[in-house]
């Protein structure tokens, strides 16, 4: 393996590691695109000298990073924003990250009645819908008769 | 850069210009490193880095105004080399360079009386 090849190693373990985690098709894509590159410029610097070819190969990876990272940026954000089809509640349906954190938060901060099954707020002491306390899945408190002293 | 809508980065300009070029010299189908190569030769600067090249390259397949095919995998396998990602220059990727270098003309006129870029 001479200098230029090495320096092409160098180059697909970096695109590699900023393919990481992007869809499957894209990154392959990218890494394809890459090696086809590297082959390119290889073959025809071919009759030249090696280091050179290798040094110039490093340089256009380095020139190029920060504008690999910014594309992974966008790749990543894309994909997230992307919708999946997700198992919800029995049901199929298509979901992106920002649902799924949306409705991570509702479960995190209210809690089911189970006295009439609406969803209420966790801090609250008794499901505003049908006054039942929490915890207390029988007797609905009548509506007005909170006392102070019961906050 | 942040792109104003409708309007073409300068390495996007530079990118169609050499795509155009190329078509009208020999294959209309070019590769990114055929691409560098061009755009190399032309403004005598050394091979564009990979990321700059490519991200600018998904930007115009994007946006229309390229279109991008991967080679057959047997010419490649013939040819012993890895496939390469061909692209062209749309209709609508011609009529943004015009779109460009016609507005850069106005802007040049107005800004230097007399003076026309080549």
């Amino acid at each position: 393996m001479n200098a230029a090849e090495r320096a092409s190693v160098i180059v697909v373990g970096w695109a590699a590691i900023y393919t990481r985690r992007l869809p499957r098709e894209l990154a392959q894509a990218r890494r394809d695109e890459i090696v086809s590159d590297l082959w390119e410029q290889r073959a025809d610097a071919a009759g030249s000298s090696s280091v050179r070819t290798a040094l110039e190969i490093v340089r256009r990876m380095l020139a190029g990073i920060p504008a690999d990272l910014v594309w992974r940026h966008h790749q990543r954000r894309a994909a997230a924003q992307r919708p999946q089809r997700q198992r919800i509640d029995g049901r199929w349906i298509m979901v992106n990250d920002r649902t799924l954190l949306t409705r991570a938060r509702m479960r995190l901060t209210t809690r089911r009645c189970k006295a009439c099954g609406e969803r209420y707020r966790r801090r609250y002491p008794y499901c505003p819908v049908c006054k039942t306390k929490k915890g207390d899945s029988d007797v609905p408190k009548a509506e007005g008769t909170f006392s102070a002293g019961a906050f | 850069m942040r792109r104003t809508p409708g309007t073409l980065l300068p390495l996007e300009a530079d990118i169609l210009t050499a795509a155009v070029a190329m078509q009208r010299s020999s294959d209309p189908s070019f590769h990114g490193y055929e691409l560098a190569k061009q755009l190399s030769n032309d403004d005598g600067r050394r091979l564009i880095g990979h990321g700059t090249l490519y991200k600018a390259l998904g930007r115009l397949t994007d946006a229309g105004l390229l279109a991008s095919s991967w080679e057959d995998p047997d010419v490649a396998v013939a040819q012993g080399r890895p496939r390469r990602r061909l692209y062209e220059v749309t209709g609508a990727g011609e009529q943004a360079l015009v779109a460009w270098q016609t507005d850069r003309r106005r802007v040049g006129a107005q800004s230097h009386p007399g003076w026309e870029p080549t």
